[in-house]
């Protein structure tokens, strides 16, 4: 809070207020652009399908109705395809934040022999790969098809992730580690104990990636799991999408699921995927969005 | 915190172990892959329990949205863990064939498929995956698909005082009256003669049909030489009737650009007259305003069929053959042949086509006259999502030739069908794989595409481009695949 | 040993330990890769063979360098190869700095809420996928009832409106656009998390020296930055030929294709009918050879800048 304490004391002049209002202007503008698709989905969603689908852009709903989440949530597939995701994403994104951290941290130490090849080791990673079937058949000597497994191992260290974590613990002050070091400390606790709880900007910006990439991620659930019991929610989605707009769903002809176009079930599945991930986003936006006191680092 | 989430983790996983234990008693399994359109049913739902007892097998099913299927399979075939039944085209089917990773099903034909032999039995030596070393491997299923209709407006019509549309020059007509000439009435220039989509090949079949060339398939010259239908000698007198339409704005304009969800919005809005599609979709459940209003008892009210006629007497959308390269097969690596041909015979009967369709009776539905393919939904099935979440609709697979769709059809859908199938343009339907189709077959198609799009809105000369089209298509493959075509198709018909 | 030597020893002993310690903790992580990225890396000889995933990886047979012959001799692929190069440069000089722009400018919003409603409106794009946008594309620049039509007319204008997503003149633009639009809120996360690393104390100290602003973002904040935007740099100029298969896919169509279609998008169409993995991983190869070959370009050159910064 001394960043803000700072400011205050600071009389601003002319000029900069007026910088900082076209700043916030230009910004605001492009806010807006961004927010309105979203905007115009989860209106869509809320609308009578025949009225939303005259065409046009949203800004209140057509003939309001909730109809499209009732169908949504009438089967119970879905509530186990939530619980699949919530945990698949809670369980990956802890094991990830602290796989990368891990191997970040001996990596961002620059004496240590062998740095830039193992650093290349693992961007090469980024680049290449053996492609899905090699992968797959990794998959399932280790007998990990449609098991939970699956869905959590395969994608569990992004190596550009890693990299950034290890950019961020390089630039901590190097006077930290090695006061701790000649204290015999050794580097697991200096990593626990010093270096992590002064990276929660890193660490929480992370955890957004892995979040979301967990979160949203498809091709694994489809290409590891059988089962319906492990189908995660972005699956469960996208065949309700297709077996709604089937034009062969001559069968369908009642009900509510009747008076609702594929169109609307599809902005109401991004929706109910997107909603979840825009309330968990404060929690971690906090720790980098506003300027931190590092205090702790002059120690 | 970490306790708990280890704890859980360790849960989820005993949890997903249980079910392996605890069925691998008595009954044999079989897994069925399904894909199509997506599923959404609940594991071990109603229908599925029943017909595990009518074959006397637990089915354990994968199901697979349209478009993953490939990865999905690509991935099984890799690990040869293959599915025990499951669809595949011909050119899939030769492969597995010559690898030995298909089951020959002759013996537990005679033994358990009895319905299977009595609806295609004739059909099966004639495919070509059953010929390759003399066993029976593919079995496809009675029914051919359903012929693309042009769905008019007759309401429409009425309201203008105009005749249902027969030849090219009326068609025009129509289209322009529908465009301008407000027919629904509302004061508003907010509709359009007919909406076409380059993101479909439905709505273009009838305007291509009308002169004599057959969309999106391949065409027999007057020499004899089997090619794309792109070099139809007529091609470009349809893309001049195109550009027309295009030109005076009684097609939608963004044909190339419209989203196919669009076109059938315009549609279902009521914004067009004209639209090309299978009457089965649109007269049976896909109504101008499906979603806003009930739909009437009565279908003809509101559409009818156009048959379009061209200069040269042709007529009508492309011809549907009875498959005979795509079907139901079996992996050599299957454990319960038997128990999956008793599946398939299954759902050639009319008590499983029933079953698969429209779910269990007198739970799910009722009959109220089912000479006249008349039912009804009961309770709270009669919502979609319910009643698929218990398994209806979900694993029907359109076997016997009289089925279940067929029946409870309207009698406007089922005469349409009927009628279109009269006017079916034929193309030289080949059933071998062609090579330079498998090697180049879609860039082919794409540089067809990318013509007709360019031709219909480009303001220069239309005969040049063509010509120039035309050259880019013959060296980037198509004088191979005309060369094989030609020689398949001369020697399938002798 | 005199008392020197022997303090060295130790010295020595003291960082052989810690090594050692290094080592292990970075084992984990080694053999993930191994396992997972590594192991599997054999499937990039497809390319050079003749792979059936039928036949399985041994039995497939060697086929030297055709795959790439074949691929690069079409014409097609001339023109995917060459819409690829424009689009991916255009899509690394403009969009590689706007996150840095928009996280300054985010850093200069005095107020807390403001600064991350808008962090947060800015991200919003990436969960909506290519498909919808291209929705949305439509109902903003369709001829027929499209809102810019629509606004355009209603201010009287009756003259011809092209749509611009059937126009190959602009339809790059629209690509590139699009993408600054979507893409550009999302990596502000890693410069936001980056500024908010910077220790504060270095301000103060600035503004007791009596810098300005701008001095303040230029001397502070942007230098402090510069690791992480070297760093970012060197592993985007690796992906400058990922030109945006999701994109391209969902908002190309047939009249644009000449103007649009990338290797990526072309490969797809190759390979829609039959399983060509083999001719796909050749184009992959292709794509990341050339990747590294920059990455590496890139690296050397920052690291004679500065030998601190550098990826390796």
């Amino acid at each position: 809070m001394l960043f803000v304490s700072r400011r205050k004391r600071i009389q601003r002049s002319v000029p900069e207020r007026v910088g900082n209002a076209v700043i916030v202007l230009i910004l605001l503008l492009f806010a807006f652009s961004t927010t309105y698709p979203f905007w115009h989905v989860l209106m869509y969603s809320i609308s009578d399908s025949g009225q939303a689908m005259s065409g046009g852009l949203f800004f209140l709903p057509r003939d309001p109705t909730l109809v499209s989440y009732d169908v949504l949530f009438r089967t119970k597939q879905i509530f186990i395809a939530y619980g699949n995701t919530i945990w698949k994403t809670l369980i990956g994104t802890v094991l990830s934040l602290a796989l990368s951290a891990l191997t970040a941290f001996p990596l961002a130490h620059r004496k240590l022999p062998g740095r830039n090849l193992l650093s290349m080791v693992f961007f090469f990673t980024m680049l290449f790969s053996g492609g899905m079937i090699p992968t797959y058949l990794v998959v399932q000597q280790l007998g990990m098809i449609d098991t939970p497994w699956a869905l959590i191992l395969p994608n569990v260290l992004s190596a550009y992730n890693m990299f950034i974590i290890r950019n961020y613990f390089q630039q901590l002050p190097s006077s930290l580690e090695e006061s701790a070091f000649i204290d015999g400390a050794t580097p697991p606790v200096v990593l626990w104990r010093i270096v992590l709880p002064i990276s929660a900007p890193i660490l929480a910006a992370n955890a957004m990636f892995y979040g979301v990439g967990n979160w949203n991620s498809y091709l694994d659930c489809i290409l590891y799991t059988n089962s319906n019991t492990l189908q995660t929610l972005q699956v469960y989605l996208r065949n309700l999408i297709s077996s709604v707009g089937s034009m062969d769903s001559i069968a369908g002809v009642g009900g509510a699921t009747a008076s609702l176009s594929e169109e609307t079930i599809k902005m109401t599945a991004i929706s109910v995927s997107v909603i979840p991930v825009l309330v968990a986003y404060p929690f971690l936006q906090r720790y980098y969005a506003s300027g931190i006191t590092v205090g702790a680092v002059k120690g | 915190m970490k306790k708990t989430l280890c704890m859980l983790l360790a849960l989820l996983m005993t949890l997903s172990l249980v079910p392996t234990f605890a069925t691998a008693d008595e009954l044999p399994e079989i897994t069925w892959m399904i894909t199509g359109s997506g599923t959404t049913s609940d594991e071990n739902n109603m229908v599925l329990q029943k017909i595990g007892e009518a074959i006397g097998a637990k089915v354990n099913v994968i199901q697979v949205a349209p478009g993953d299927e490939d990865v999905k399979l690509n991935a099984l075939i890799a690990a040869n863990t293959l599915p025990d039944l499951f669809v595949a085209d011909l050119a899939d089917a030769q492969q597995f064939i010559n690898e030995g990773m298909l089951c020959p099903l002759d013996e537990f034909l005679s033994d358990n498929g009895s319905e299977i032999l009595a609806q295609v039995g004739e059909k099966l030596p004639k495919m070509p995956a059953n010929q390759m070393d003399g066993s029976i491997y593919m079995i496809p299923g009675a029914s051919a698909d359903f012929m693309e209709n042009l769905n008019v407006r007759v309401d429409w019509l009425k309201k203008l005082g105009l005749e249902m549309p027969t030849d090219l020059d009326s068609l025009y007509n129509v289209l322009h009256a529908f465009t301008y000439d407000d027919p629904d009435g509302n004061g508003q220039n907010d509709t359009v003669g007919i909406v076409l989509t380059m993101a479909q090949t439905n709505q273009w079949e009838n305007l291509f049909g009308a002169f004599g060339i057959p969309y999106n398939k391949p065409c027999q010259l007057e020499d004899g030489t089997v090619t794309s239908y792109f070099k139809h000698p007529h091609f470009l007198e349809c893309i001049q009737y195109l550009r027309k339409l295009y030109q005076d704005g009684v097609m939608d304009p963004d044909f190339a650009t419209m989203p196919a969800m669009t076109a059938h919005e315009k549609l279902w809005s009521g914004a067009c007259g004209v639209y090309g599609f299978r009457d089965v979709g649109v007269t049976n459940n896909w109504y101008p305003g499906r979603y806003t209003f009930e739909c009437p008892e009565d279908p003809s009210e509101i559409f009818g069929f156009a048959q379009i006629t061209g200069p040269y007497g042709d007529c009508g959308s492309v011809a549907q053959y009875p498959k005979l390269t795509t079907g139901m097969v079996v992996a050599s690596t299957c454990k319960n042949p038997d128990a999956v041909v008793r599946l398939i015979n299954y759902l050639f009967t009319e008590e499983g086509d029933n079953l698969t369709y429209l779910g269990v009776e007198d739970v799910m539905y009722r009959w109220i006259d089912k000479e006249a393919g008349k039912y009804e939904r009961l309770n709270e099935y009669v919502d979609d999502a319910v009643h698929r979440a218990n398994g209806g609709f979900t694993y029907w697979m359109n076997m016997p030739e009289d089925n279940a769709q067929l029946r409870t059809m309207n009698a406007l859908t089922q005469q349409g069908q009927a009628e279109q199938q009269l006017h079916a343009i034929d193309y030289p339907y080949i059933t071998s794989t062609i090579e330079a189709e498998t090697e180049y077959g879609t860039l082919l198609d794409q540089i067809v595409k990318e013509a007709t799009a360019q031709l219909i809105v480009t303001k220069g000369d239309v005969e040049a481009e063509y010509k120039e089209f035309v050259t880019r298509w013959e060296n980037e493959g198509g004088l191979e695949y005309e060369a094989e075509a030609t020689a398949a198709y001369a020697a399938q018909v002798k | 040993m005199t008392g020197a030597q022997i303090s060295l020893w130790k010295r020595f002993c003291k960082s052989a330990r810690q090594y050692w310690w290094f080592y292990f903790m970075l084992l984990p992580g080694l053999i993930y890769i191994v396992v997972f990225r590594y192991a599997p890396m054999y499937g990039i000889t497809i390319a050079f063979k003749n792979y059936s995933v039928f036949k399985g990886f041994d039995a497939s047979p060697w086929v030297g360098f055709d795959n790439f012959t074949k691929l690069f001799g079409r014409a097609a692929f001339q023109r995917a190869l060459y819409n690829n190069v424009i689009i991916g440069v255009e899509k690394l000089i403009f969009g590689f700095p706007l996150p840095i722009i928009l996280s300054l400018m985010l850093n200069e919003v005095r107020k807390n809420s403001l600064k991350r409603t808008i962090q947060t409106a800015i991200i919003l794009p990436n969960f909506i996928s290519w498909i919808v946008i291209n929705g949305l594309l439509f109902a903003m620049l369709g001829t027929n009832n499209g809102a810019i039509v629509g606004v355009m007319r209603f201010f009287g204008y009756v003259g011809e409106i092209p749509n611009l997503l059937a126009d190959k003149e602009h339809f790059r633009a629209v690509i590139l656009l699009s993408y600054l639009w979507k893409s550009g809120g999302y990596a502000t996360i890693i410069y936001l998390a980056a500024i908010a690393g910077i220790d504060q104390s270095l301000y103060e100290a600035a503004e007791i020296d009596g810098a300005g602003r701008l001095q303040q973002l230029w001397h502070i904040t942007l230098s402090s930055l510069r690791p992480t935007i070297v760093m970012l740099l060197i592993m985007r100029v690796g992906e400058v030929m990922n030109a945006g298969f999701d994109q391209i896919y969902a908002i190309s169509n047939y009249l644009v294709v000449s103007v649009a279609d990338i290797i990526e998008t072309y490969v797809y169409t190759l390979g829609m009918e039959s399983r060509k993995f083999s001719e796909a991983t050749a184009a992959g190869l292709f794509i990341n050879v050339i990747g590294l070959t920059l990455v590496l370009i890139t690296n050397h050159i920052a690291k004679k800048i500065d030998p601190e910064s550098g990826l390796m």
